[in-house]
């Protein structure tokens, strides 16, 4: 959403920054954009001209005695230069790996200059608050977390887009109203908050207020204001590979905990959806997982493991059923082969769909399936009106 | 104004803004430290350095951690050692090497054959006769009798054949030794040593024999009594003398009658005794000589119950082992595929051209050249491996963590720039680079050069050097700074 921010509100943004300059007397600024974001590049660029075409940015601005010069970095896309300390370093030309703190960048950060980093949301609050003044701002939101924030809603959800909310709103009034609940009549199951390095809400939980501290304390956090809605078919297993993918791949690659921690446990997620699971995989997870959060040096690497263990803390069932062999909501695909039940009407129509063939068919008598051609695509299922197409368990692998 | 903390429970006090890693330090705790050198910037890449302070329950590297007023650091609790020895163990996850060779590996005295090769091959007569004296005790009775496991494991046999390492060594002291005066071989040996520790050994077996060579290559003074020709073992007679002579060279003093109860006293550190010797001496060891004539493999294995009880005394009197193959950790790449043999033969022929030149070419040219075909596939960053050391500290499992997927060896060799060495080369072996950085920083002094670098993140990352130019362009005059600042074998010169 901060993408979306830049684009359709590029003044804002700037003038945001321009308050903040002025405040704690700073005379150089950049905005640090990922170069696939090009037409938040192009608005942005468009508006610094302004600015500085109007004599709001450069030298001794509107004669104050004021400076301010503002230009563009544009990033390479690393996830970890959302980290400050490697956003700065790659502002300064080299790797942009996350270093130590403290020195906080208010201390020494950019050329060892003392240096405020914040996002483009907030930047982008500043002038709203000037102009209506902060108490009319913590008016709004909860006890603690003040103001609004905004969420890109996304996954299995009806209303998919970008919300902007007061902070306090019960997360089930997201899903249910404002989202208008999972598509195609199915349950919703969880909400994986805080982007990929986030963690899941079980919906059954979801009552509590979003704000910072009660998404903490259910094992996730606020991160970069996503939602992710994910339903009953869900398979969290599988998940919470997906999101430790995303991590190990971003990870920069500087600590031994983040750097190869990560693989490791990736390589037991993958054994699990594969069905090769073996006992103790779990506790293997947790404990690497809370090792990971402990000896990393970043924030991305203390929160990598968050998806596996918060799915590991609610959903726990699920990573049993898979060293046993089984996927609860059958997603994975080592885990399950296709059959054709009694209700079958002999229609034909699967096996017209099946790209391999796999299924014989003869009109107006059962089907059945070739668990040695199918590849599990699925096509047959979704295009069998009468639901005889059914996942079971895999034989068990020896 | 004074910095005040505690570290583990211990109060300190400084004025200077230092390290936790070196406020411990100055209070005489050791904490382990991998990517960090104190002549450079911190790297804080292996988290081995890792604290914990009580306060608020924060961990973080101490190498980087400047001390502040008030923080209870705790380095030593079973929760920073776990954290700990699960980086070491995350790092040997990703590591691929062998600490030693097969062919050490494999011998029940755990001969280091490619360092005995090196020192035969480069006349060091004297450093090779040590080595096998240290780990064979009799080397001349136990290169003749032993089963030669080292063969059988030999990596050369999948190129051709095995090395000849029984035969090439045996040939090596049978020219050496046999043909030369004593005073040439041994006289030095412990010449410098001021306190030597005396030890008396009462038995006149083979087992004691080899007791009093263990210990004497050691660094103690040894006296037993002259050994029972009667008690020369059958087709080994020749060896055996052979040994004895060396033995004689290495300054064991063969007695031909035992001392008195009072001389034992006070000649005497310590005594060596059968059961029924009748003595009081405060440092009494227990030695069991065979009443029965032996076989071979009876011998053999007396020698190594003799090292073994080398190892206890040494540890008595000096607290800390000199074998110390029990609780050693070995890295082992285990089974090599053929294009992985491949390069260990091609970089072993790429040292072995630049050796040439000073090998001389007399009568040992076959040893030389049976050496020659030594693969050397140790691992030549042994000695100094921090990497290794901690890991056997901090008891770390080498296959805790497995990978799932085997990795490939592969290894780069670049000839030193002709103003630093023309018969060196340097390596640089990707599987036993823990992504320190170490070397990147190093390589930053370089002015005008690109110096080492790294490339893609994550686990894919890697030390290169840009622009696809040679490994020792990109480590120029640093190189043996590197070598030497690389926690792990790595980066070696030959
Ligand atoms: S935690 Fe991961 S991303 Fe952060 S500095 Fe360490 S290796 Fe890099
Ligand atoms: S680098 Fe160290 S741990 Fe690795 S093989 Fe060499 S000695 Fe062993
Ligand atoms: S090639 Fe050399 S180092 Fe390797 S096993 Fe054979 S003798 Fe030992
Ligand atoms: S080669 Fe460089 S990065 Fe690798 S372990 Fe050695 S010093 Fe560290
Ligand atoms: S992180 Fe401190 S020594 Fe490596």
């Amino acid at each position: 959403m901060d993408r979306m921010l830049l684009e359709s509100y590029p003044f804002r943004i700037l003038e945001g920054m321009l308050i903040v300059a002025i405040a704690a007397g700073i005379e150089q600024g950049f905005l640090y954009i990922r170069d696939e974001y090009r037409e938040a590049l192009d608005r942005i660029n468009q508006a610094l001209a302004v600015f500085y075409e109007k004599g709001l940015l450069g030298k001794n601005i509107s004669g104050s005695g004021f400076s301010l010069e503002l230009s563009i970095v544009r990033g390479a896309g690393a996830y970890v230069c959302g980290e400050e300390t490697a956003l700065i370093a790659s502002i300064e030309g080299k790797r942009g790996t996350p270093s130590l703190k403290p020195p906080y960048p208010s201390e020494s950060g950019y050329k060892n200059l003392p240096t405020l980093v914040n996002n483009v949301e907030t930047f982008s609050l500043v002038p709203w608050i000037i102009n209506n003044g902060g108490e009319k701002f913590s008016n709004i939101g909860s006890k603690t977390s003040r103001g609004t924030k905004t969420f890109a809603l996304a996954g299995k959800i009806k209303n998919q887009g970008l919300i902007e909310i007061p902070m306090g709103t019960p997360l089930k009034q997201i899903i249910d109203d404002i989202g208008g609940g999972c598509d195609n009549g199915k349950k919703a199951k969880a909400v994986q908050t805080g982007g990929p390095s986030g963690g899941c809400i079980p919906y059954h939980m979801t009552d509590i207020p979003v704000d910072y501290e009660a998404l903490i304390s259910s094992g996730s956090f606020m991160g970069s204001g996503g939602l992710i809605v994910l339903d009953e078919t869900d398979c969290m297993v599988d998940i919470a590979k997906y999101f430790l993918q995303f991590t190990r791949d971003e990870s920069c690659g500087k600590c031994t905990f983040c750097r190869v921690g990560t693989v490791r446990m990736l390589e037991i997620l993958e054994r699990l959806v594969e069905g090769e699971g073996k006992s103790g995989d779990i506790e293997r997870l947790e404990n690497l997982g809370k090792m990971i959060k402990q000896g990393s040096m970043c924030g991305l690497g203390k929160a990598a493991p968050n998806p596996v263990l918060s799915s590991i803390r609610h959903f726990r069932n699920e990573y049993i059923d898979h060293i046993n062999g089984t996927c609860t909501t059958k997603k994975c695909k080592a885990l399950f082969v296709l059959q054709i039940s009694d209700d079958c009407n002999g229609c034909t129509m699967c096996a017209r769909v099946c790209p391999c063939d796999a299924i014989s068919s003869t009109a107006y008598e059962k089907h059945t399936i070739d668990v040695d051609l199918c590849v599990k695509c699925e096509s047959c299922i979704n295009v069998c009106q009468e639901n005889a197409v059914i996942k079971i368990d895999a034989p068990k692998k020896k | 104004m004074k910095i005040q903390l505690k570290i583990n429970n211990i109060q300190f006090e400084s004025e200077e803004e230092i390290t936790v890693l070196e406020a411990a330090a100055r209070l005489g705790m050791r904490i382990p430290a991998l990517c960090y050198l104190k002549s450079l910037e911190p790297c804080t890449s292996c988290t081995v350095c890792i604290v914990k302070d009580k306060t608020d329950n924060r961990f973080f590297p101490s190498c980087a951690t400047i001390i502040c007023n008030g923080m209870d650091i705790d380095s030593e609790s079973i929760e920073v050692m776990e954290l700990r020895k699960t980086s070491l163990e995350l790092l040997l996850s990703e590591h691929l090497g062998d600490c030693s060779g097969p062919c050490e590996a494999s011998c029940r005295f755990d001969l280091n054959v490619p360092k005995v090769f090196d020192a035969i091959k480069n006349d060091a007569t004297q450093t090779a006769i040590s080595l096998l004296q240290r780990d064979l005790g009799l080397p001349f009775l136990v290169n003749s009798w032993c089963l030669a496991t080292c063969e059988n494991a030999c990596r050369r046999k999948r190129v051709d054949r095995a090395v000849k390492i029984q035969k090439t060594i045996g040939e090596f002291l049978l020219n050496k030794i046999a043909t030369s005066k004593n005073s040439e071989i041994n006289s030095n040996i412990h010449a410098d040593k001021k306190e030597v520790i005396r030890i008396l050994i009462t038995e006149p077996g083979i087992k004691s024999l080899a007791l009093a060579s263990f210990l004497a290559v050691n660094g103690f003074s040894v006296a037993l009594p002259a050994f029972d020709k009667d008690r020369l073992p059958e087709n080994g007679e020749d060896t055996l003398l052979m040994d004895i002579e060396l033995l004689i060279s290495s300054n064991v003093v063969f007695l031909e009658k035992l001392p008195t109860a009072s001389e034992i006293k006070s000649d005497f550190e310590a005594v060596i005794a059968g059961r029924e010797f009748d003595t009081m001496h405060d440092n009494l060891f227990l030695i069991k000589e065979a009443k029965q004539p032996e076989t071979k493999k009876s011998i053999l294995q007396g020698i190594k119950q003799a090292k073994d009880l080398c190892n206890i005394l040494y540890k008595h009197f000096h607290n800390k082992s000199v074998y110390d193959y029990s609780d050693r950790f070995v890295s082992m790449s285990g089974y090599l595929d053929n294009g992985e043999i491949d390069l260990y033969l091609k970089t072993s022929e790429a040292r072995n051209m630049r050796e040439k030149s000073n090998a001389c070419a007399d009568a040992e040219s076959d040893a030389i050249s049976e050496i020659a075909r030594c693969l050397q596939c140790n691992c030549h960053g042994f000695e100094d491996c921090r990497l290794r050391q901690y890991a056997a500290e901090y008891g770390a499992e080498r296959s805790k963590f497995k990978k799932a997927v085997k990795q490939k060896y592969s290894i780069k060799t670049d000839s030193l720039p002709a103003d630093i060495s023309t018969s060196q080369v340097v390596t640089y072996e990707p599987g036993k680079c823990i992504r320190c950085g170490i070397c990147v920083k190093i390589t930053r002094k370089n002015s005008g050069q690109t110096g080492l670098c790294f490339i893609n993140r994550g686990i894919q990352t890697q030390i290169d050097v840009p622009f696809g130019q040679s490994l020792s362009k990109g480590l120029g005059s640093c190189v043996h700074e590197c070598v030497q600042g690389c926690p792990s074998g790595a980066l070696e010169i030959e």
